[in-house]
């Protein structure tokens, strides 16, 4: 897509303040009556866009929202710690994660220890690691992530 | 005297909220001018905006003194912008300019005035919906260029690297955007007033 007429281009650089000053002064010395039309013309649907613009925006406040949203990303994510029994130091979690990891994939390969099938969708219900219970869930996301599903292995630790 | 941006990020940095606010306070109306213009729904601007500030404030420790606060912020919001329009959109072909411009190229500015004074916009709410939905009815490419330049007053070179664009194309992108919306506006004030 090319713009209109040299003489637009040039005009319209001239509008914005994009010439060098002697490329203005050559502009200004060669300005006809329609040329000055048109840039009252570019200086209508400027001032029509940004004043319509600066008004909406005149009674705008973010901060309330922000405010909780800043203070509450904070708090999420120390719920979400405790929730996952996260702690401080990731090498801990990691280490956890590995343990629960290992033992859930020792009891697929070998046994599930009740002869019932799981209600959860998953070969396993629970496990035990490290002296923790950890429950298992199946979590279905085909309606985000296609055809994918999640399991997540849930341990909670006491504080 | 009012502490300067760089100032009140330096605060923002050391955990000061007050200077958070503050930054908050002075950028946001400009922020959400900008977000409006481009994504033209006013709840989707404000999720933009907030998302934007939120953006900066985890971001505060990587800010460059001698960069300009608002600057930084404009592109965060441009870009958060720009991504929402292609989500919504569902397509990237709205970034094209193959297909940005329907009309041939013939003519520019015409050297007539719509008719309306851009001091009404400021009080008038019909005349302000009217110039958005004009705004809404360009391509995303030309209602961001304009927006760009007609409220912030970015140079091309500015908008060339916001959109990673040649200056080129920034120039073309303006020049039919102001002439689409001289088009739509005109044809708004005769259908409004058809004596005049």
């Amino acid at each position: 897509m090319k713009m209109g007429k040299p003489e637009d281009e040039r005009l319209q650089r001239y509008f914005d303040g994009e010439l060098t000053p002697e490329e203005r002064a050559q502009v200004e010395a060669g300005l006809s009556e329609d040329d000055r039309l048109r840039l009252a013309a570019l200086g209508e649907v400027r001032g029509l866009v940004a004043n319509a613009l600066t008004a909406e925006a005149a009674d705008i406040d973010l901060w309330p929202a922000l405010e909780k949203k800043l203070a509450g990303g904070g708090k999420a994510e120390a719920k979400a710690r405790r929730r996952w029994g996260l702690r401080a130091h990731p090498a801990s979690w990691s280490a956890g994660l590995v343990s629960a990891a290992a033992a859930a994939a020792l009891l697929f390969f070998v046994q599930p220890w009740h002869s019932g099938h799981p209600q959860n969708g998953c070969d396993i219900e629970s496990l035990e690691t490290v002296g923790a219970v950890a429950s298992v869930i199946h979590m279905d996301d085909a309606p985000h992530n296609g055809d994918e599903a999640t399991t997540v292995i849930w341990t909670t630790e006491d504080d | 005297m009012e502490p300067d941006d760089r100032k009140l990020v330096e605060d923002a940095r050391r955990g000061d909220a007050t200077a958070f606010r503050e930054l908050v306070t002075r950028h946001q109306r400009r922020a959400f001018a900008v977000a409006l213009g481009m994504v033209h729904d006013p709840d989707d601007a404000r999720d933009i905006c907030q998302e934007a500030f939120l953006k900066v404030h985890k971001n505060l420790a990587t800010f460059e003194g001698d960069a300009q606060f608002f600057t930084w912020l404009y592109r965060i919001v441009v870009n958060l912008a720009i991504d929402h329009l292609r989500k919504r959109r569902g397509q990237q072909v709205e970034f094209d300019d193959a297909q940005a411009n329907d009309e041939p190229d013939e003519g520019g500015i015409a050297p007539h005035r719509t008719g309306f004074d851009p001091a009404r916009a400021l009080a008038d709410k019909e005349l302000r919906n009217q110039i958005l939905a004009a705004l809404d009815k360009l391509t995303p490419a030309h209602r961001t260029v304009l927006v760009m330049r007609e409220v912030e007053g970015l140079s091309y070179q500015e908008m060339a690297d916001t959109m990673k664009c040649s200056i080129g194309t920034i120039m073309s992108r303006l020049f039919h955007a102001r002439k689409k919306m001289q088009q739509l506006l005109i044809a708004y004030r005769k259908a409004a007033n058809p004596a005049a």
